[in-house]
C-alpha cells in the first residue's frame, strides 16, 4: 500500500521534472541531436551538392572512399599519436609537477598560477610562439643548440621530401616532436591543477598512519597516493583524450592550414578534425560536405569505441 | 610493556599572524607500564598534540619523552614501536580489511625485518617451514581474532559499520606488536550504545595484551570508567593526574571539578566571613580551618546532597522547581534562597515533588570551597 503511494508520488514528480527539463532538452535537440542525425544522413548522400541539396543516391560509398584516402589515414595516425602518446606523457609530467608542488609550502600558489597560465593563453597565439621557437633560421631552440655547439636542426622543414621517403619520414618525426612538445606544454596546466586538487583531497591521516608504520615514500606513493588518486586520474584521462581526439587548432597554429611544413603536399600533420575542416573548405565541390560528414561520423564512432574500452579497462583500476 | 615518561614536554606552534601558540606547556607525566591512561580535556587543550608527540608525528619544542630508559625525542615514528588508532580510523579505503591489517608488516622495512626474524625462530621452534606470506597471514588472523573481525577480512572498510572499522583500526595498530598503543578519540565516531560496548572491549583487549595504552578523549565518562589513571589538561597545562576516583572525589580546582561528573557539580556563590561560610548573607557552616574573608564558590556534587527529613533547621534550604527523569536516574532541580540552582538525585523511598520545600545536607568530605580564580581552598 505504502509502496504504491510512493510510486504514484514519484510519477507526479517526474512529470513536473520533465517540464523543468524541457528547455534544456529543446536546446539539446536543436543543437546536438538534430545536427548529429543530419550529419549521418548527409554522410550517406552520394554526390551531394551543398547549395542545391541535390544528390545522386543514398549509399555507403563515402565510407569506403574515406578509408582508402591516404590523407584520412594520416589524420587517423596523427590523432592516435595525440591521444596515446601525448596524453599519457603529459599526464605523467603533470602528476610529477603536482606532486612537486604539493610537497613545497612556499610559493605553491604562485607556482600553481604560473602553471595554469597556458590555459588562459590563446591557442593560436601560443602556437605561433612555438612555431617561432622551432623556426629553422631564427628559432630560439636552434640558437640555443648553436650556443651549445650543436648543429641547428630544420625542425619544421619539407625540403626534398617529395623525392625521398627517408627524408619524408625524418621530417615527419621532427614535426611530431614539435607537436608533442607543444601539446605537452598546452595540456600540462589543467592537468596539474586537477591533480593538485585530487592530491589535496586525500586525507592527510592516511599519510600519518603510513608514517607511524614506517612505510617508505615510494610505497606510500604506490600503495596510497596512486590508488586514492585514481578517480582524478580517470577523469583527467577521459577528458584529455577526448580533447586530444578533437585537436585541430594546435596543428593549424604550428604548421599552418596546409597541415605540414613548406614543401609538403601530403598534409602530413593533419588531424581528424583537420580533415573535416579541410573537406568543408571545399564545400562547393560535389560530395565534399558528405565526405566531411563521413569523417565526423567516423570520429564519433572511434571516440565512442575507445572511450568505452578505456572505461572498461580502467574500471578495475579505479578504486572507489 | 613499556613505561612512558613525559618530562617538561612543550609544544609551540607558529600561528597565522606569526605569533607563537603554546599547545602544550611543561607537561610532566609518568605512565606506568601496562596501564591504560586517558588524556582528558576540552577540545583545544593539547591532548591530541601530546599524543602526536608521543607517536612521533609532531616534534617537541622543549622537553623529553622517554620510553622505558630510551629517549625517543628525535626517533622516527616507525622506530618507536607504537601502534596508533586515528580518530576517523584512517583505514585505507581501497584495500580490503586483510590488506589494511597486513599493511604495516608488508610495507615497513623495519617491521618486515623484525617479522622475518621472528619467522626464522618460529620455524626453528616448530620445526616447520612456512613462508613469509603464510606467516603474515597468521599474524593478521591472530590480530583479527583479538578484535573479533575474522569474518570480515575480505570486505572493504566502506562495507563495515563504524564499530567494525574501529576494530580493524585497532587490529592494524596491534598487528605489529607495538609496546605502546595510542588511541585518538577512539569512541567519538560511534553511537551511544556502541560506545559503551567498544569502550569495554578496548579495556578487555588492553588487559589481555597487557600493552601500555594511552588514549585521548573529551568524554569524561569514558575515561572514568576504563582508565587506570587520567590526565586532565586545560589550555596545554596539566591540571591533575591520578586515579579516576581520586581525581573525581578530590579535584584540585574548580575546572577539574566541573569537568568531571554528570550532572555537572553544583556551584554555589558564597562568602567567607569570620571563618564562617555565608550563603545569601546568612551563616551556613563553619570552616574546618581559618581562611581570609573573601567571596568564594562552593562545589557540591549532586550525589553528595541528601534530603534531610529529620533535622528541623535548614542546612541548605531549597524549593524544588523541576523533577527530570532519565531512565532510572531521577534528577531534582531546586532553587536556593538567593536564586542559585542545585541539582541532586531523587531519594526513591521518599520522593519529593515540584514546589516542595526541602532541607539538604552534604555528606562528609564533599564540600569544596573554591576561590574566585578557581583554585581549591579547602574540602571537608
Amino acid at each position: 500500500m505504502v509502496k504504491k503511494r510512493k510510486q504514484q508520488k514519484g510519477l507526479a514528480y517526474s512529470r513536473t521534472a520533465f517540464l523543468y527539463l524541457l528547455p534544456a532538452f529543446v536546446l539539446m535537440a536543436i543543437f546536438i541531436l538534430y545536427p548529429m542525425l543530419n550529419t549521418i544522413i548527409v554522410s550517406s548522400k552520394y554526390d551531394y551538392r551543398f547549395l542545391t541539396g541535390e544528390f545522386a543516391e543514398f549509399s555507403f560509398k563515402h565510407y569506403v572512399e574515406i578509408i582508402k584516402d591516404p590523407i584520412f589515414r594520416r589524420a587517423c595516425l596523427n590523432t592516435v599519436f595525440m591521444v596515446f602518446v601525448c596524453v599519457p606523457a603529459s599526464m605523467l609530467s603533470a602528476l610529477l609537477v603536482a606532486l612537486g608542488l604539493q610537497s613545497i609550502k612556499k610559493f605553491r600558489n604562485f607556482l600553481a598560477t604560473l602553471y595554469y597560465l597556458p590555459q588562459v593563453t590563446n591557442v593560436i597565439a601560443a602556437g605561433f610562439v612555438f612555431a617561432l621557437i622551432f623556426n629553422n633560421n631564427f628559432g630560439l631552440l636552434n640558437m640555443l643548440l648553436e650556443r651549445l655547439g650543436f648543429e641547428p636542426v630544420a625542425w619544421i622543414s619539407g625540403v626534398g621530401i617529395s623525392g625521398s621517403q627517408v627524408l619524408y619520414n625524418k621530417s615527419y618525426m621532427r614535426c611530431l616532436f614539435v607537436l608533442f612538445t607543444y601539446s605537452m606544454w598546452q595540456g600540462l596546466s589543467l592537468k596539474v591543477i586537477l591533480f593538485l586538487g585530487g592530491l589535496s583531497s586525500i586525507n592527510p591521516q592516511y599519510y600519518q598512519a603510513a608514517r607511524i608504520d614506517g612505510t617508505s615514500k615510494w610505497n606510500v606513493f604506490r600503495k596510497i597516493t596512486l590508488p586514492l588518486l585514481s578517480p582524478t586520474t580517470l577523469y583527467v584521462y577521459v577528458t584529455s583524450s577526448i580533447t586530444a581526439f578533437k585537436s585541430y587548432s594546435a596543428v593549424v597554429a604550428l604548421f599552418g592550414d596546409s597541415y605540414g611544413p613548406a614543401g609538403d603536399n601530403t598534409k602530413m600533420m593533419i588531424t581528424l578534425v583537420g580533415y573535416i575542416m579541410d573537406q568543408l573548405g571545399d564545400y562547393l565541390k560535389p560530395g565534399a560536405v558528405s565526405m566531411a560528414s563521413t569523417a565526423a561520423v567516423m570520429l564519433l564512432f572511434i571516440i565512442m569505441v575507445l572511450t568505452a574500452l578505456q572505461l572498461k579497462i580502467t574500471h578495475r583500476r579505479v578504486h572507489y | 610493556m613499556m613505561q612512558v615518561r613525559l618530562e617538561n614536554v612543550t609544544k609551540e606552534f607558529v600561528g597565522k599572524r606569526k605569533e607563537t601558540v603554546v599547545a602544550v606547556e611543561n607537561l610532566d607525566v609518568e605512565i606506568q607500564s601496562g596501564k591504560l591512561v586517558g588524556f582528558l580535556g576540552p577540545s583545544g587543550c593539547g591532548k591530541t598534540t601530546t599524543l602526536y608527540m608521543i607517536a612521533g608525528i609532531h616534534t617537541l619544542s622543549k622537553g623529553n619523552i622517554w620510553f622505558g630508559d630510551r629517549q625517543v625525542n628525535t626517533l622516527a615514528p616507525e622506530k618507536r614501536g607504537v601502534g596508533m588508532v586515528f580518530q576517523n580510523y584512517a583505514l585505507y579505503p581501497h584495500l580490503s580489511v586483510f590488506d589494511n591489517i597486513a599493511f604495516p608488516i608488508v610495507n615497513s622495512k623495519d617491521i618486515k625485518k623484525q617479522f622475518q626474524k621472528e619467522l626464522v625462530e618460529y620455524n626453528k621452534e616448530k620445526k616447520s617451514n612456512i613462508s613469509f606470506k603464510k606467516f603474515v597471514e597468521m599474524q593478521v588472523f591472530s590480530a583479527a581474532d583479538l578484535v573479533e573481525i575474522r569474518d570480515y577480512l575480505d570486505r572493504k572498510p566502506s562495507e563495515l559499520s563504524g564499530g567494525q572499522q574501529q576494530r580493524v583500526a585497532i587490529a592494524r595498530a596491534l598487528v605489529k606488536k607495538p609496546k605502546i598503543l595510542l588511541l585518538d578519540e577512539p569512541l567519538s565516531n560511534l553511537d551511544a550504545r556502541l560506545r559503551l560496548q567498544t569502550r569495554d572491549e578496548i579495556r578487555k583487549i588492553q588487559i589481555k595484551t597487557g600493552i601500555t595504552t594511552i588514549f585521548v578523549t573529551h568524554d569524561q565518562e569514558e575515561s572514568l570508567t576504563i582508565c587506570d589513571q587520567i590526565v586532565i589538561m586545560r589550555d596545554g597545562i596539566l591540571q591533575q593526574f591520578g586515579e579516576p576516583q581520586t581525581v573525581f572525589d578530590y579535584p584540585v580546582n574548580q575546572f577539574v571539578a566541573e569537568f568531571l561528573g554528570t550532572p555537572p557539580i553544583n556551584i554555589i556563590d558564597a562568602r567567607i566571613k569570620n571563618n564562617v561560610i555565608q550563603l545569601a548573607g546568612e551563616d551556613w557552616r563553619e570552616l574546618p580551618e581559618p581562611l581570609d574573608d573573601q567571596p568564594v564558590r562552593l562545589g557540591i556534587r549532586a550525589e553528595s546532597l541528601r534530603i534531610d527529613h529529620s533535622r528541623k533547621f535548614c542546612e541548605l534550604c531549597a524549593t524544588v522547581i523541576e523533577v527530570s527523569k532519565l531512565g532510572g536516574v531521577i534528577t531534582v532541580v531546586a532553587q536556593l534562597k538567593d536564586g542559585g540552582i542545585v541539582k541532586f538525585f531523587q531519594d526513591l523511598a521518599n520522593p519529593v515533588a515540584v514546589s516542595d520545600k526541602v532541607s539538604l545536607s552534604v555528606v562528609k568530605n564533599a564540600t569544596m570551597v573554591f576561590n574566585m580564580e578557581g583554585g581549591k581552598l579547602v574540602q571537608w
